[in-house]
């Protein structure tokens, strides 16, 4: 059965569409900024980080597709999919908001990814490895200019700390996933246990507080539904079309 | 026979051969930014400039003619004219004005790119145009300016940008076209600048016209899919370079004998007039749209045997100026999205700097410690 073919050899499908959804969903909320960052400095090296979720996102698509073997292809699973049929990590499509809860919703998601990378570090599978690897590099770039950033606003002026800390009330009822998120080969419990390492050193720094952790979770199925609709507007337009 | 290669303009092998990755160039961008000072410098406040105690020869000053004449270039601490200093501000800030606003109308597709990989180039591409209008606010800032004044003169519509960008992106095909001809124009006139007489700017030109050989190369990749899709495909491929190929010729400036004499080409700035470069272009471009099929919106171009080049029609200079002078499409649009997008950010700009100033006066207590990634 198709649906029981694992991707990379060893990773279920629902598991390999999380984080190709979520890395897709990042990318393009990090995409709507391009152009309109605070300094030209911030609008590339966002866009930096988009393109190695985008980059992220289309090698595990591709993998699913060739898994699957029944004609998917990336743009077959990014553009022809139902919004209900995503199952991204609900903190990627959450609207961009101001500067302070981008950068933090980066710092979230780069410290989730880097222990998600790490935690495949000794898999058998060579190309997950070598993916896995790659995209831990990835996102420790992210983190650290995430972090500068969050060290900045809480400890710059008092909008900046202000607006640092009404992103994460904003933010805070979407942490819960990123710490129980069971994901095959990477144990929620050990991974939950080094993300909130990082993100408490940086808060620290931050002269901020440490993370706290609701037990309500947020929903951003509208936002992922206005998302997708526009990004997939034009491929649905013209579905039989080329690009 | 006209090939796919054959098509593109060969201005100077040592610019349009090497092949550029996109994504190696602009990760090249952020490691430069990652090896900046651990504080940002955004935007410096206007400081002294060292130039400022040298001598300033006159315009005409024989032997700073006669070092330009011997295609020696001019560096920041060389002493130059007050109105050659002047005239580079002017153009090389217009020009990363251009890079900047020319992010807009490309960036609104970013996000209903058709498919992940038109996705990922564009979004590549129009970060490229960000890091080239960095590098030229650098060049700016050897002459003794800061970007920050360079700004408020864009935002208070004293400085002008291209006009071109001033049009609306109304399909995707725009998107190809803007690649393919917009920024096929912008090679035509910025490949001279390259061996402009001042060094950083040329330095800077080098880098910005081995990427805009890409760009060029993904526009036309953009329309040959459309061309060689769907009807209706074809249909909006064809609409779009109809919209694009006026305009596109407008990009090189009022005709020679309207245009305002400058001494820029005593100064080995301007190397090739405005008709010069306007005829190259449509020289180079009109076997491009017949490989593709596309139909040029001009019952007179024609091949002139004579001259050697295409003759074409004449170019609608009230359109020119109505848009040069705020009445464009997306003038306001554009505008308004740059001081939006900058005031918007002014707090973010001044927590850095309030951060970097705390750190100062605590560094020399306290080292930083540093954030396990």
């Amino acid at each position: 059965m198709a649906a029981t073919t694992l991707v990379f050899g060893v990773l279920p499908q629902a598991d390999a569409l999380r984080l190709a959804d979520t890395c897709l969903l990042w990318a393009h909320r990090l995409s709507e900024w391009c152009g309109h960052g605070p300094a030209i400095e911030e609008d590339i090296a966002l866009t930096n980080t988009a393109l190695d979720a985008i980059g992220q996102a289309r090698a595990l698509y591709q993998a699913v597709a060739l898994a699957r073997g029944d004609g998917s292809s990336e743009d077959t699973l990014a553009y022809f999919r139902d919004p209900d049929e995503f199952c991204n990590l609900s903190i990627a499509a959450v609207a961009n908001g101001d500067y302070a809860q981008t950068v933090l919703r980066s710092l979230y998601l780069s410290a989730w990814f880097i222990s998600v990378w790490e935690g495949f570090a000794h898999t058998n599978a060579i190309e997950l490895h070598r993916f896995a690897a790659e995209s831990a590099k990835a996102a420790r770039m992210c983190f650290r200019h995430a972090s500068d950033w969050a060290v900045r606003f809480g400890d710059g002026t008092g909008e900046s700390r202000a607006r640092m800390e009404r992103a994460l009330l904003l933010l805070e009822p979407f942490v819960l996933e990123l710490l129980d998120a069971e994901l095959t080969g990477s144990p929620a419990q050990s991974r939950s246990g080094s993300f909130r390492q990082r993100i408490d050193a940086c808060f620290a720094q931050a002269t901020l507080s440490p993370l706290s952790v609701g037990s309500s979770r947020g929903s951003s199925a509208a936002e992922r539904r206005a998302l997708l609709t526009e990004m997939q507007s034009l491929a649905r337009l013209h579905p039989t079309a080329r690009w | 026979m006209i090939t796919f290669a054959s098509c593109f303009v060969r201005c100077e092998a040592t610019v349009t051969s090497v092949p550029i990755d996109p994504l190696k160039a602009t990760f090249w961008i952020w490691v430069e930014y990652r090896r900046q000072k651990p504080e940002p410098v955004l935007m410096q406040a206007e400081t002294a400039h060292p130039a400022d105690a040298l001598r300033r020869p006159e315009r005409n000053d024989p032997a700073f003619l006669a070092k330009i004449a011997a295609e020696q270039k001019i560096e920041p601490q060389d002493e130059m004219p007050d109105d050659y200093r002047k005239h580079l501000v002017r153009q090389i800030s217009q020009h990363a004005h251009s890079e900047i606003v020319g992010m807009l109308p490309e960036g609104g597709w970013i996000t209903r790119a058709p498919s992940l990989k038109r996705k990922e180039v564009l979004l590549a591409k129009v970060q490229d145009e960000g890091g080239h209008g960095l590098y030229l606010y650098a060049a700016a800032e050897t002459l003794g300016v800061s970007r920050q004044s360079l700004l408020d003169a864009l935002h208070s519509g004293r400085a002008k940008y291209s006009s071109i960008f001033n049009y609306a992106t109304e399909t995707w095909a725009d998107i190809g076209m803007i690649g393919w001809l917009v920024d096929g124009a912008a090679i035509m006139n910025q490949v001279p600048l390259c061996r402009c007489s001042y060094g950083p700017y040329a330095r800077a030109m080098i880098r910005i016209c081995k990427e805009e050989s890409f760009h060029q190369r993904q526009g036309f990749d953009i329309v040959r899919s459309l061309v060689e899709g769907t009807t209706e495909q074809k249909a909006m491929a064809q609409a779009s370079f109809e919209r694009w190929w006026w305009p596109t010729l407008m990009m090189f400036g009022p005709h020679d004998s309207d245009s305002v004499h400058t001494q820029a080409s005593d100064w080995g700035i301007k190397r090739l007039s405005n008709d010069e470069l306007r005829q190259r272009f449509v020289d180079v471009t009109v076997p491009q749209a017949a490989y593709l099929g596309l139909t040029i919106p001009d019952p007179a171009l024609c091949w002139n045997a004579e001259r050697g080049h295409y003759d074409f029609g004449p170019l609608d200079w009230d359109e020119f100026w109505r848009v040069v002078k705020g009445g464009g499409p997306c003038n306001e649009a554009r505008l308004s999205a740059r001081v939006t997008a900058f005031e918007n950010g002014a707090w973010v700009r001044e927590a850095a700097a309030e951060h970097a100033r705390k750190r100062k006066f605590e560094r020399a207590a306290k080292p930083a410690e540093k954030i396990a990634a």
